[in-house]
């Protein structure tokens, strides 16, 4: 008889995550878009069709059309949806990490039509609700990665 | 187009771990109970069609397994995996299956055993499309741990713009998962059955992730649901109060939160459910429902966390938007009410994942049929909708169920 284990073991090994990443177009217009963020601009990506605007940039738009002219939107926004989340979640894979708390909030960019996640700095989660106005903490050198828009705080 | 009918549901025993049983044989207590209620044999039956959730169980090509429990050996067989929405995508299969007059008797299984494997593993290989893009591009993975994965990390963000939009307290979240639950108590099939919890004790339950509650979420369950679903003519022989299957409708739409491969997603509120709302509008086209509000006699609105129920009862047209809670407390969606919602208990008190969109379906039937038992609703049945929600969280299936087939036009 196999005996059956209760606790789980770790495999060492690396996965090529980026096998899963775009090879084509995607790639092309998050290139563009990563790159002005280097500068504190965010760009977005408006379906000639219905006019919805994309940040981050995607060829598609949900009525079918090509998005495909790029326009600069704001990096204030709206929240549109938030969690609070426990303790538990914020050590990432670091097992060191300290234990901390974090509101998680669905910005909505003037301009763009579109919801990106960021997590809301410096604020009392029972200020945290559903319209409320945030703006980007930009990190003093962006690097040009998603991680420079990661982070938000409320407008002043 | 045939008209088609339900002539036999079956359900397994529903817990936790189901350690007595395997797969197959777990499946074959809701299969053979469906061959029993309909009163025919496996050799009777045309075509199967089966789904669960592979990567939930961590067993690909269950239908090996089981082939010859389920009496699947020489039919043609079709697997459906849509995640959330899986079991409805069966009914869904097995229903264009005789609709097109392709099959007369067809057997559709859903089922899930998620004992056997690890459903957040198997969910993190149905989110890595939208993860690994996110860390190509550069997204701080700590963040994205933080994000609130899973389920209750999506429906965290569903309820918070939900409750927000619609004025649902958190003891409205306290009143559903009480009603369904005491709902689920008397249903043999359901697994938490709770038949004198209070929204007070709920309410007390420990807090998961703002505002979902331990008492707001529903178990990970073992178990199996089966149907045999017929052409309206087969129906007629084997049955005098069959439950048609007047409709079926999807929408896929982009998923909300977070866009797939790092790219914006336009789905702005995770509340908002537009595809269930357009699935629910074509269903009743279909299924020739003009006044769904005043036609429908049951819904079972797929709702695995508290808010769910009243959301989706919005979505699926029964109300104006935004007026659920108020119903939820005229006391109207109760076993006794004049809509009653979710009389089975719910996906909040039973959810083997893959087959609870085919239990939606199932209670319909068994409502419609007479034949739900302690749970049998206490007004007449005429019509009821089933719903599942599910894909990458953006899938949304409806079925409409009635006591009499669609009107040719």
């Amino acid at each position: 008889m196999i005996e059956e284990k209760k606790e789980t073991i770790s495999i060492p090994g690396k996965w090529p995550l980026d096998q899963f990443g775009w090879k084509t177009e995607q790639k092309k217009l998050m290139g563009k878009f990563l790159e002005n963020l280097k500068s504190k601009r965010i760009l977005g990506l408006k379906c000639p069709k219905c006019g919805l605007v994309y940040t981050p940039p995607k060829p598609f738009c949900r009525c079918l059309g090509r998005p495909e002219e790029w326009v600069e939107v704001s990096d204030k926004g709206t929240v549109t949806t938030f969690v609070l989340t426990g303790e538990w979640a914020f050590r990432g894979f670091d097992e060191e990490a300290p234990k901390e708390k974090r509101t998680i909030v669905g910005v909505n960019f003037d301009g763009s039509d579109t919801v990106c996640l960021a997590a809301l700095m410096g604020v009392n989660p029972e200020d945290v609700d559903v319209g409320i106005r945030v703006k980007v903490k930009w990190p003093e050198k962006p690097e040009g990665a998603l991680k420079d828009i990661l982070f938000v705080e409320l407008e002043r | 187009m045939q008209d088609v009918a339900v002539v036999g549901v079956g359900l397994s025993k529903h817990v936790s771990k189901r350690r007595d049983v395997n797969i197959a044989e777990l499946i074959y207590e809701a299969v053979s109970a469906a061959y029993e209620d309909a009163s025919i044999k496996p050799k009777d039956i045309d075509a199967v069609v089966t789904g669960n959730m592979p990567a939930f169980e961590g067993v690909n090509l269950p239908e090996l397994w089981g082939g010859g429990h389920w009496g699947a050996y020489g039919k043609p067989l079709l697997r459906i995996t849509t995640g959330g929405t899986t079991g409805g995508s069966v009914v869904h299969g097995a229903f264009y299956a005789v609709a097109s007059g392709m099959f007369e008797r067809v057997l559709a299984i859903a089922f899930e055993k998620q004992s056997d494997g690890d459903t957040t593993m198997g969910l993190n290989s149905v989110a890595i499309a939208d993860f690994a893009s996110l860390l190509h591009f550069g997204t701080d993975p700590e963040f994205l741990v933080s994000a609130g994965g899973g389920a209750i990390g999506i429906a965290s963000y569903q309820a918070a713009s939900y409750m927000k939009s619609s004025g649902c307290t958190t003891h409205h979240l306290d009143k559903v998962a009480a009603m369904c639950r005491r709902n689920a108590a008397k249903n043999p099939y359901a697994h938490l059955k709770q038949p004198d919890i209070t929204p007070e004790e709920i309410a007390k339950t420990k807090m998961m992730q703002y505002p979902l509650r331990f008492g707001h979420c529903c178990p990970a369950t073992d178990g199996a649901c089966a149907m045999i679903i017929t052409s309206g003519e087969v129906a007629k022989k084997i049955t005098d109060g069959p439950a048609y299957i007047r409709s079926c409708a999807s929408c896929s739409d982009e998923s909300a939160v977070v866009g797939i491969f790092g790219g914006g997603t336009a789905n702005l509120d995770p509340g908002g459910q537009e595809g269930c709302k357009k699935a629910a509008a074509r269903a009743y086209e279909l299924a020739g429902i003009k006044d769904p509000r005043h036609e429908i006699d049951v819904a079972e609105p797929y709702a695995p966390f508290a808010h769910q129920l009243l959301m989706f009862y919005e979505r699926l047209l029964l109300c104006e938007e935004g007026e659920a809670p108020e119903i939820l407390d005229s006391g109207s969606m109760e076993l006794t009410g004049e809509l009653p919602v979710c009389p089975s208990g719910g996906v909040i008190s039973t959810n083997a994942i893959g087959a609870s969109a085919m239990e939606r379906v199932a209670e319909c039937a068994l409502q419609i049929m007479g034949k739900a038992g302690e749970h049998q609703v206490k007004k007449e049945v005429h019509n009821a909708v089933a719903h599942g929600w599910g894909g990458a969280v953006n899938l949304n299936v409806v079925a409409v169920l009635s006591d009499t087939p669609r009107r040719k036009s």
